[in-house]
C-alpha cells in the first residue's frame, strides 16, 4: 500500500520529466497514414491565454518544420465566427494533471468548426492547466509547465487521425511557451504524418 | 505498533484538514442594509482555467437547487456569450482580503448582462490553486490542495457591486486517494466552496427555498 502511494506521488514528477525529455508527443490512431491534403488549422478548444498561445506557437512551428500549409490564427479568427470558443475537450478533469478521456470530445462542435475552415486537417488542442513547479532559490528556478491534450482530425468528416498529450515549459516572466519545446512537438507530428520538410542544403 | 500509530495519526490529520476551511468572507453584502430581491441571477466565471469554470458550474447548481432565484445554466451562458469564459480583471485590496471587479470591466459586464438579462450577475474566480505534497520518510505521501475563492455579485441595470466573497479553502487527500479519479479532491474543494457560499447567501439574503 505504502509503495503504491509513494509511486502515485512520484508518477507526475517522473511523467513530467519524461514528457519534457523525449517521450512521444503524438501518435497516429489510423495507420498506415498518408496525407490526403496539405491544409491544416491548429484550433484552440479553450478561450484561456495558455491554449491560444500554444495554438499560435505550434502553428508557427508546424509551418516551419512540415509541408502542411498552416492557417494563421488571424485567418482562423476571420473564418470561424466567435473564435475562440469553448469546445468540450477529451478529459474528465484538468487541475494539476489532465485526466484524459478521448471519448469526451464534443464532436458536434468539432465538425461545426470544420465547416468554416476549408482545410484538410484540424489539430484541436486544449491547454487547461498551467502548473508551477519548484520554487525560486539561489540554486533553482521556479518554472511553469502547460499541459496539453490534442487530437488531429481529418476534414471534412471529423475522422480522428492522431492523438497527443504532452507538456511544454512556459517562461515565468513573459508567459510564452518555450519555442524549443514547441518545435519538438511540431517535428514529431510532421515526422509521423510523413510531412517533414526536406532539409535545405546550405552546402554547395 | 508504531506503524499503526503513525497510520492513525496520518488519517487523523487528513480528516482534520479534509474540507477544512481557511479564513475569509464567504458571502457578505457590501451594504448590510441592501435587500437582495428573489429575482434572477447568472453566475459567470471571471477566470478561464478549469477550476474557475467548475466553480461557476457548482455555484450555479447550488443556487438553482436551494434558492428562490431563477438561475441561468452555464450552457445557456456559453450559448449567449460564444467567447465565454472570458477573463475579468480584478482589483485587490488589503493584500487579497477583498477583490473587486476592476471598474474598467464594467462596460464589458454590462454587455454580457444585456445578453443574459438577469437582475444579478455573480462573478466568481478561483485563484492560486495549489498542491502541496508531503512525503514521509517512512514511505507514503499525502497531498493538500488549496484555492482562493473570490466573488462579486452585481445588480443591474445599475451595475453596482452588492456583495463580496474572499476566502481560502483546503482539502487533503485520504487513504482512499488510490481509488479516486485524478481531480476528485479539487472537485470536492470547489463543490464545498460553492455550498458554503450558498449557505451564507441564504442566511444573508433570506432567499432560501422553503422545504
Amino acid at each position: 500500500m505504502k509503495t503504491r502511494r509513494r509511486r502515485s506521488c512520484l508518477m507526475p514528477a517522473i511523467g513530467l520529466a519524461l514528457i519534457l525529455s523525449g517521450c512521444a508527443t503524438f501518435h497516429l490512431t489510423q495507420e498506415p497514414f498518408q496525407p490526403k491534403g496539405k491544409k491544416l488549422a491548429v484550433i484552440s478548444g479553450l478561450t484561456n491565454a495558455s491554449s491560444l498561445d500554444v495554438a499560435q506557437a505550434l502553428g508557427e512551428e508546424l509551418g516551419k518544420t512540415s509541408r502542411f500549409h498552416v492557417l494563421s490564427q488571424r485567418q482562423i479568427v476571420q473564418a470561424v465566427p466567435d473564435y475562440p470558443q469553448l469546445v468540450k475537450g477529451p478529459y474528465k478533469s484538468a487541475y494539476f494533471e489532465i485526466d484524459v478521456d478521448f471519448t469526451k470530445t464534443d464532436m458536434a462542435r468539432v465538425k461545426e468548426l470544420q465547416q468554416h475552415l476549408a482545410v484538410d486537417y484540424v489539430y484541436m488542442l486544449w491547454a487547461p492547466a498551467t502548473v508551477s513547479h519548484g520554487s525560486s532559490t539561489w540554486f533553482s528556478k521556479k518554472y511553469l509547465v502547460t499541459q496539453i491534450v490534442a487530437q488531429l482530425f481529418e476534414s471534412p468528416g471529423g475522422k480522428e487521425i492522431g492523438r497527443s498529450q504532452y507538456a511544454v515549459r512556459v517562461d515565468d516572466e513573459t508567459h510564452h511557451v518555450f519555442s524549443d519545446d514547441m518545435r519538438r512537438v511540431a517535428l514529431e507530428l510532421a515526422e509521423k504524418t510523413h510531412t517533414m520538410k526536406e532539409p535545405t542544403s546550405s552546402r554547395k | 505498533m508504531l506503524s499503526l500509530r503513525h497510520t492513525y495519526a496520518t488519517i487523523g490529520l487528513a480528516l482534520l484538514l479534509g474540507g477544512c476551511g481557511g479564513g475569509g468572507t464567504v458571502f457578505a453584502l457590501k451594504d448590510p442594509t441592501y435587500a437582495v430581491k428573489p429575482t434572477s441571477v447568472t453566475v459567470i466565471t471571471g477566470g478561464s482555467e478549469e477550476s474557475d469554470m467548475k466553480l461557476a458550474e457548482y455555484l450555479t447548481k447550488e443556487l438553482k437547487d436551494r434558492t428562490k432565484l431563477q438561475v441561468v445554466g452555464q450552457e445557456e451562458v456559453s450559448r449567449a456569450i460564444p467567447s465565454y469564459p472570458i477573463a475579468i480583471k480584478t482589483v485587490e485590496e488589503k493584500n487579497g482580503e477583498v477583490e473587486w471587479v476592476d471598474p474598467s470591466e464594467q462596460t464589458r459586464l454590462q454587455k454580457l448582462q444585456a445578453k443574459l438579462k438577469t437582475h444579478y450577475v455573480f462573478v466568481v474566480w478561483s485563484k492560486r490553486l495549489k498542491q502541496t505534497s508531503y512525503c514521509s520518510s517512512r514511505g507514503g505521501c499525502s497531498n493538500t490542495y488549496s484555492a482562493d475563492v473570490y466573488g462579486n455579485m452585481l445588480e443591474y441595470p445599475s451595475g453596482q457591486i452588492v456583495s463580496h466573497t474572499a476566502f481560502n479553502r483546503r482539502n487533503s487527500d485520504s487513504v482512499l486517494a488510490l481509488f479516486r479519479s485524478k481531480g476528485y479532491y479539487v472537485d470536492e474543494l470547489l463543490k464545498k466552496s460553492a455550498e458554503d457560499i450558498v449557505d451564507e447567501f441564504i442566511k444573508v439574503t433570506n432567499t432560501g427555498k422553503s422545504r
